[in-house]
């Protein structure tokens, strides 16, 4: 899976340049998701701009990630599309994650 | 198939999307083909219900592989799809193993823990496509499960 990462301002920013997260998707993802991300790093913004689809595989892989960074590490998310953000508050992980509607003003905005 | 200007709101609305029937092996990869036929036979529909649509079928079909069958096993998989008004009525069938016979999950309990280490990264399938469908029946015949379900649609866009 094609993810690239960057750190832009206060925040490290992964995008993943994939239309889908999905069952087939979900294991790949994880692991680039770990390759790309340097330890220690404080803020990591998840640019989903690119994905049109997103399932309970793709979510669960999301989960994981966040879950083997670091309590003080924070991760957030950025530009989802309407069937991905869908999927984010009919499981109520939009409670849980910091979803930006912008990249750019998620790059820019300082969250105390 | 072309809905023009004679389709009015009320009129053949039942069959706007011609029924379709895919027959195919059980794994991930075969799914998202299968949903991409689903997303086109469905694009009549408009964006948001062609989106409903996949994602319950994905939750359904993800559901086959990773517990009717699973890692090192797959088989078939029929799925049959009739747009009846204004709900999408599916027929999933399989040959793998029977679902729980205490009933459908029902998915991840109403509240979040408080920390999100605990969060489960399983079992948000089943509160998708309980949200996005209804009127789930399951039965087992022999070796064969058969679960319909009804996905509610707005149908195509004025």
């Amino acid at each position: 899976m094609d993810v690239t990462a960057e750190q832009k301002g206060d925040a490290f920013v992964v995008t993943v340049n994939a239309a889908r997260i999905d069952a087939a998707a979900a294991i790949q993802f994880k692991d680039r998701l770990r390759e790309v991300m340097p330890a220690g790093v404080e803020r990591v913004i998840l640019d989903l701009g690119a994905v049109d689809f997103i399932d309970s595989s793709g979510l669960g892989a999301v989960v994981s990630v966040r879950k083997q960074m670091a309590a003080a590490q924070r991760m957030e998310l950025a530009a989802l599309q309407p069937n991905v953000d869908r999927v984010f508050r009919l499981t109520r992980m939009d409670t849980v994650f910091t979803i930006h509607d912008d990249l750019a003003a998620a790059v820019g905005h300082h969250a105390g | 198939m072309q809905v023009e200007g004679d389709a009015s709101p009320a009129s053949g609305r039942t069959d706007v999307i011609p029924d379709l029937r895919l027959a195919f092996f059980g794994t991930p990869l075969s799914v998202r083909r299968a949903l991409a036929r689903v997303r086109e036979a469905c694009a009549e529909l408009g964006e948001a219900d062609s989106g409903t649509v996949e994602l319950a079928l994905a939750e359904a079909l993800n559901n086959v592989v990773e517990h009717a069958y699973s890692d090192r096993e797959t088989g078939p998989v029929n799925l049959r799809l009739h747009h009846d008004g204004d709900a999408i009525r599916v027929v999933l069938r399989d040959h793998g193993a029977p679902m729980p016979v205490d009933g459908l999950p029902s998915g991840i309990p109403g509240d979040l823990p408080d920390s999100l280490f605990d969060l489960p990264e399983g079992g948000f399938g089943w509160l998708i496509i309980r949200d996005l469908a209804q009127d789930f029946a399951y039965r087992r015949e022999g070796r064969v499960n058969t679960l319909t379900f009804r996905i509610p649609v707005l149908g195509p866009v004025a």
